[in-house]
């Protein structure tokens, strides 16, 4: 077990080290950052000053290991603007993000599991079709394309809904649908088809010969079953979410990390964009030892200690 | 020796019993993309308190279905179009599914061909034996878990405390279909229906499922319907048998008497099928042929294609079933004679 947990630890390390790495790379190979904050035609001296005041005149090399002896000791760096730590800056938008995020994740992991749960039970119904077409359509649709829309109807049109912005709840609600219907209309077909793979094995035959009232039958016997690969796929997405919710706060002006990491890319403000990806990285790593953990939890035919894989 | 056994045969001690579950005329039908097809045609079963029925047939003749059919438990799709199925004095194509669901696990026990597959591998063995107990006895969940420790103990599982917290994975075939029997049995049946319980394990494990079965039977005063295609486990373990072909009973007997005086010719072809010490290897002949799909199914005699003795007569009318003694029935224009 302790092996395991180690063996989880040394590989997320490695992970983290390759996504620092190739950030840190392509950061410097796509654009110097000193066009974006000073003028064309800034004497050189003056732009030799800031180089050496952020260590950028150093060699690429040099760089990288000063950079990786930073975040070893717990410091991300300062943003060329603010003059603020990027740490500072990230976090202080990690709220808003954290709001949003949540609250499209719990909304449509609810009612993604639960719609494609009814839409197998109802296989072939108007339900189901009505339902599967639904899915199908909001998850291939492009998340920005699905905002406008919203944006034009309930916003343009109908002047319910405030276009930007995250003053009240009501300023959640369109950012929050856009993300949520993309994935809940994932999260449903999964589990849809999770669920008629379950509902067609044996097993059920033997709860119903027992006796086992139908909605016994579906709560216990099948959705614990139908459970197992539905949690993985939904673990997949939270990778997926981080990366709409990007899209989406910047279409809505949501004032999230998110967004804080578009301009920050604009500009090559290499701390703040260094350290949002590093965070990201961890979500989805600690997200994937979440899902593993679960996943041991759910299926008893899969040991933690990974023996029986 | 067939004069000591048939004195078990004897038929005026049958006609005494009522039967406990009587099935007429039974026939189900399927939904399928060729549009519906009708795999189970009319047939009548008879069990008797606590006499075991063998259904035997060839692979697809209908076995599972009917069975299916009498629990109500046929996949969407299946329905049943036609017949009774008298329990206890009730139809049970009349009742409701509550009716139905108080009835399953209950009074009417049924264990499955793939125990593997057939139990849940989220659930603990304890829990899915102890639910039947839950379901249909009102009992406290310690009641319930010391209740189900005993049946593990009855089906011959050793260390009942240890497997009742195991995994289905955690269980080889033969105690997995030791489970699924404990499970059936849990509320103490009035009727078991195995369908090909041992046809997924090993021979040695085959014949102490066989052997639990009947020692069950006896202990709790069960009936039980056995189906099988395999002969040799009707000999062992039925008293009554039915034979089916292509969705129809074709001949009804004891067990004594199909093996010694099979009347239709397609219970000779199963019973020449068999390996006997008193046959050379040589003549073990399967009979030449196969069964007809659902879809190639005629009014007239379906064992027409493969039978020796097949006349003008044996086309267009279904067979009508020949009552040659009070236990036994055969449904054949030219049966083979009595001896
Ligand atoms: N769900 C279903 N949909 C359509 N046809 C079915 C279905 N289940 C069974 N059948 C058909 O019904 C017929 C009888 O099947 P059944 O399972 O009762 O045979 P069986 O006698 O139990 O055979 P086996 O020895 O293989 O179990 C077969 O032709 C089969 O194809
Ligand atoms: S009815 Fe005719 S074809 Fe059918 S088994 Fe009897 S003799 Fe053969
Ligand atoms: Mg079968």
């Amino acid at each position: 077990m302790t092996r395991y947990i180690l063996i989880k630890i040394l590989r997320s390390v490695f992970t983290l080290w390759i996504v620092v790495s190739a950030v840190f790379l392509v950061l410097r190979a796509s654009g110097d950052p000193i066009y974006s904050v000073f003028s064309l035609g800034t004497p050189e001296a003056t732009l030799d000053v800031f180089r050496a005041k952020w260590g950028i005149d150093k060699s690429i090399f040099e760089q990288y290991l000063i950079y990786l002896n930073d975040i070893i000791h717990g410091d991300f760096g300062t943003s060329f603007f603010d003059g603020q730590p990027a740490w500072d800056l990230v976090v202080a938008r990690l709220p808003k993000t954290l709001l949003l995020g949540g609250t499209t994740f719990v909304i449509s992991v609810v009612a993604g599991v639960l719609l494609g749960a009814f839409a197998a039970l109802k296989r072939g119904t108007f339900w189901d079709r009505g339902i599967m077409t639904a899915a199908v359509a909001s998850f291939s649709m492009p998340s920005y394309f699905l905002a406008l829309m919203l944006i034009l109807f309930f916003s343009l049109e109908l002047r319910w809904l405030p276009t930007a912005g995250a003053e009240t709840w009501k300023h959640l609600i369109l950012p929050a649908t856009t993300l949520g219907l993309t994935l809940s209309g994932s999260i449903a077909r999964f589990t849809r088809s999770a669920m008629l793979e379950v509902l067609r094995k044996s097993y059920m035959r033997t709860a119903r010969a027992k006796g086992a009232p139908r909605w016994r039958q579906i709560a216990w016997h099948a959705l614990p079953n139908a459970a197992i690969p539905t949690v993985t796929v939904i673990g997949f997405q939270l990778g997926w979410l981080i990366g709409g919710s990007v899209v989406i706060e910047t279409v809505f002006a949501w004032p999230g990390a998110g967004r804080l990491f578009i301009t920050s890319v604009g500009v090559r403000d290499f701390a703040v964009v260094q350290l949002f990806i590093l965070m990201v990285a961890s979500t989805v790593i600690i997200a994937n030892l979440l899902v593993d953990i679960l996943y041991g939890y759910l299926d008893p035919r899969i040991s933690v200690t990974g023996d029986n894989k | 020796m067939s004069d000591s056994l048939k004195i078990k045969s004897d038929p005026s001690d049958e006609i005494a019993q009522t039967p406990l579950l009587e099935v007429r005329g039974l026939s189900v039908v399927f939904d399928t993309p060729d549009g519906p097809q009708e795999v189970v045609d009319q047939v009548d079963l008879k069990v008797c308190a606590g006499r075991t029925l063998g259904l035997v047939g060839e692979s697809g003749s209908g076995k599972s279905v009917t069975c299916l059919g009498v629990m109500r438990l046929l996949d969407t799709g299946g329905r049943v179009t036609s017949g009774e199925v008298m329990f206890e004095g009730r139809d049970l194509l009349k009742n409701t599914e509550e009716e139905m669901e108080a009835l399953r696990g209950c009074k009417i026990g049924m264990v499955f061909q793939d125990p593997m597959v057939s139990l849940n591998p989220v659930r603990t063995i304890g829990w899915q034996i102890s639910e039947s107990l839950r379901l249909h006895r009102n009992l406290s969940k310690a009641a319930a878990k010391h209740r189900t420790m005993e049946l593990l103990d009855l089906v011959g599982i050793p260390e009942p405390k240890t497997r009742y917290a195991e995994y289905p994975h955690q269980f080889s075939g033969g105690m997995s279909q030791r489970a699924m029997i404990a499970m059936a049995i849990a509320c103490q049946p009035k009727l078991l229906i195995a369908d090909e319980p041992t046809t997924a394990l090993d021979v040695t494990i085959q014949a102490q499922i066989l052997e639990l079965l009947s020692d069950l039977k006896k202990e709790l005063d069960m009936a039980l319907i056995l189906i099988t295609h395999d002969l040799g486990v009707i000999a062992e373990a039925a008293d009554d048998v039915a034979v089916m072909y292509a969705g129809r009973v074709v001949e009804e007997a004891s067990v004594l008497d199909l093996f010694d005086n099979p009347l239709h010719h397609y219970t000779l072809g199963l019973l020449n099928s068999l390996p006997r010490i008193d046959r050379s290897v040589d003549r073990l002949n399967a009979i030449e042929g196969t069964a007809p799909p659902p879809q190639d199914f005629v009014e007239g005699c379906r064992f027409e294609s493969r039978c020796g003795h097949c006349s003008d007569h044996c086309y267009g009318v279904r067979p009508s079933f020949n009552q040659v003694s009070a236990t036994r029935r055969v449904a054949c224009m030219h049966p083979r004679e009595m001896t």
